[in-house]
């Protein structure tokens, strides 16, 4: 019976040594050899990747299903298709195996490679270096592709500065997304990139930011939505990214080196450009891919290896570890053993992240405390004018507490930000202070409302201390109420703690812990605000009793 | 500018729309959940007026900005055409951020009421109604919060049709023109609040 068993299986190897349709090229004659190699032990011991996918004759292979273009199904139901679903099936089709097809999601494909459930993993991944410390990538990439920018034909958007202070939509978990809040972008966060183009197309996004791939064959090329063209066009494009096929760090010198020569072949016959051309793909990189290997001087025959300088190095887009990295992730570890929960915290763990967590809280407590003392100014302020004896003082400022009263404070915010930017350098800086002086107008107002009610019910003359004794209640509101209101800051590109998180969200894809300590972070903030006011209010009474 | 006024004022004032109908299905939350909890705060002993009484205290003191981005990204994206009762899925997120604020503000108000009430102050509890008014004011107002996440509402209509000009003074004028808007219909609502409650409290 074994011997049946090997008589079969060197039939099989036979048979995939046969060429494909093609010229045969170096890289397919060191791809045979390969599996000659891999042959010689028959199916009995599968001592590799490559032995084990051969001998099971087929290759499981992590997909998209709503990549369009790439890999998605054109119906509910529909057979999966794009240029990665042809690709699959070729690697498949050169191995002389049946393609697997899985569906995958960003959040579970390398977990389900180094979990043994896949071969390899195709499924629009950029090739970074902290992947890399997980899994192989093979190279030759296959496809490599920037961050673009989409969004109406009517915004007027060509470089950061314009988006700086603007929303935009961006896909969760890409590191990229660091680089948007290095320019005060504010994000808004999508899990799926089908979603964010919804919201686009229903108005909840205005600008979104993903794969260039991606969003050209949405928006130019033959794809759903045809008229959009007319309607939305990219508004530029950042930090090209190659795309990998990831194996296990084990298959790299086995399953990865036969899919890195078949890829290498792909690209000198201009396979995988035609793939592209068929899915109406960009082939910039393809093109130049295909000139590239068609030279011979990239591959060592004798080695069987490719040259590392041909090779593109993967993106070093990564956070670096924190220098308390370590005792968090254990604690993360012993969370996750103890109480089965997935908990993570990546504002403490990331060089960059926990920069701008702690950049946050300091900004969160200078806006909150600064928006009160502006509040309590501007509260004083309106007063004292309102109740000058020259009308002409009198009138202007009625008029502008009434104004500042009653208006949104995001369009209050927005107004903020357009005036103080026609007259100066708009900054971090200059964010918070434009955010604290809007959110001591706003309260400031109602402040002063309550102030002059308060002055009505004293006998002239009266003093300050009781002015303030009385209208104590409503400033206090209007305190706390400013510190309630300090996050909208955000709005204008000041970084506080939710803006920060918001940012830290988008590029680490960790949301419960990050959303759960902001909610914490600020219902913390408003108590300490309400016992330093209650303190504050007692003293006043006790002064006035004392003086009384 | 000037001849884009006309199409601006349309557009705005359909937005508005928007603002009014979130405001009224907050209030309507609030009302439905808050009158409740009022209820069971006003009783005299018991675990549930203590239970009741944290519930309302944390979500006053939760910003409701905040409270907007937690649900937002804690709460999954529908895809396509999503609806919930006529909502589309980032002006439902605004509702329930919202309802917050309006469940804690209702809860304190349906108290002072039933308090007002069982002292014999029956004209004193009818000051609810110019309170539930002054919430709905307040409601209207804190809608355009809205813009941050993409609500179709007047905020966001004037801050995207500013986007479409490249002068920036046309940009200034246009956001100014809009508070003016807000600040008028404010400024009337409280004035008209103020003197409801005038009468109400000369009455009693």
């Amino acid at each position: 019976m074994a011997l049946f068993r090997t008589l079969l299986c060197s039939c099989w190897w036979l048979l995939a040594l046969v060429p494909a349709s093609h010229a045969t090229s170096e890289f397919d004659e060191a791809l045979a050899a390969l599996i000659q190699q891999a042959g010689k032990t028959g199916c009995s011991s599968r001592s590799n990747e490559l032995e084990t996918v051969l001998c099971n004759k087929k290759i499981r292979i992590g997909v998209r299903s709503n990549y369009f273009q790439f890999g998605f199904q054109a119906q509910a139901g529909s057979a999966l298709e794009g240029f990665e679903i042809d690709l699959s099936k070729e690697i498949a089709n050169r191995l002389g195996v049946e393609a697997d097809l899985h569906v995958v999601s960003p959040a579970n494909r390398i977990e389900k490679l180094i979990d043994g459930g896949l071969d390899i993993v195709l499924a629009t991944m950029a090739h970074t270096t902290t992947r890399e410390s997980i899994i192989d990538f093979v190279r030759p990439h296959y496809y490599s592709s920037p961050t673009s920018i989409y969004g109406p034909v009517t915004t007027k958007v060509s470089d950061w500065s314009d988006l700086r202070r603007k929303s935009v939509c961006v896909p969760l978990g890409s590191y990229s997304n660091i680089v948007f809040s290095d320019h005060q972008v504010r994000l808004m966060i999508y899990d799926r990139p089908d979603r964010m183009i919804d919201a686009l197309r229903f108005g909840a996004c205005h600008l979104i930011a993903h794969d260039q791939s991606l969003l050209r064959g949405v928006f130019v090329g033959q794809g759903n939505h045809r008229d959009a063209s007319q309607v939305y066009e990219e508004k530029f494009y950042f930090n090209d990214v190659p795309w990998g096929i990831g194996v296990r760090k084990s298959a790299r010198e086995n399953l990865g080196k036969a899919i890195a020569l078949i890829i290498a072949d792909l690209h000198l016959s201009g396979k995988l450009l035609e793939m592209a051309k068929a899915h109406h793909i960009s082939t910039t990189f393809l093109q130049a891919q295909h000139e590239k290997w068609k030279s011979t001087v990239c591959f060592d025959k004798g080695k069987g290896a490719f040259l590392d300088a041909c090779l593109i190095q993967p993106s070093s887009l990564v956070d670096q570890p924190s220098l308390i990295a370590e005792p968090f992730s254990r604690f993360e570890s012993w969370i996750n053993s103890n109480f089965d929960l997935s908990v993570r915290f990546p504002m403490l763990t990331g060089q960059n992240a926990l920069k701008m967590f702690l950049n946050g809280i300091v900004v969160s407590f200078v806006l909150v405390f600064g928006a009160i003392l502006a509040t309590l100014v501007i509260s004083f302020g309106f007063f004292r004018l309102e109740t000058s004896r020259y009308w002409v003082v009198r009138l202007p400022f009625v008029t502008l507490r009434t104004f500042f009263q009653n208006s949104p404070i995001i369009l209050l915010l927005s107004l903020g930000y357009l005036s103080v930017a026609f007259v100066t350098e708009y900054s971090t800086t200059i964010a918070v202070m434009t955010a604290m002086v809007v959110i001591g107008l706003n309260n400031g107002a109602t402040g002063a409302s309550a102030l002059k009610d308060a002055s009505g019910t004293l006998a002239q003359p009266y003093r300050a201390s009781d002015l303030i004794n009385v209208a104590s209640v409503q400033l206090r509101a209007c305190a706390i109420n400013a510190a309630k209101a300090s996050p909208v800051a955000a709005f204008v590109g000041a970084p506080e703690m939710l803006s920060v998180l918001t940012d830290i969200t988008s590029f680490t894809g960790e949301r419960l812990t990050t959303y759960t300590i902001l909610s914490v972070f600020y219902l913390l903030v408003v108590q300490l605000v309400v016992v330093l006011t209650e303190i504050l209010m007692k003293r006043l009474e006790k002064n006035a009793r004392v003086s009384a | 500018m000037l001849a884009y006024l006309p199409d601006f004022f349309k557009g705005f004032l359909s937005a508005f729309v928007v603002n009014l109908q979130i405001a009224c299905l907050s209030l309507l939350g609030g009302v439905l959940l808050g009158a409740p909890l009022g209820y069971v705060r006003s009783l005299k002993k018991g675990v549930l007026p203590l239970t009741a009484g944290l519930f309302v205290g944390i979500l006053r003191a939760f910003p409701v900005f905040v409270l907007m981005f937690v649900l937002l990204n804690l709460i999954s994206h529908p895809t396509g055409s999503f609806s919930f009762i006529g909502l589309s899925f980032s002006e439902l997120i605004l509702v329930l951020a919202l309802c917050a604020y309006s469940v804690s503000v209702v809860a304190d108000a349906i108290l002072d009421a039933i308090s007002a009430y069982r002292t014999g102050q029956l004209k004193q509890a009818w000051l609810l109604l110019p309170n539930l008014f002054r919430i709905f004011v307040i409601l209207v107002m804190s809608t355009s919060i809205g813009a941050a996440i993409g609500v179709q509402e007047a905020v966001t209509f004037t801050l995207r049709s500013a986007d479409m000009f490249s002068d920036r003074a046309h940009k200034i004028g246009l956001v100014v023109l809009a508070t003016v808007f807000f600040a008028v219909f404010f400024g009337f609502a409280r004035g008209l609040l103020d003197q409801l409650t005038a009468r109400l409290k000369q009455s009693t």
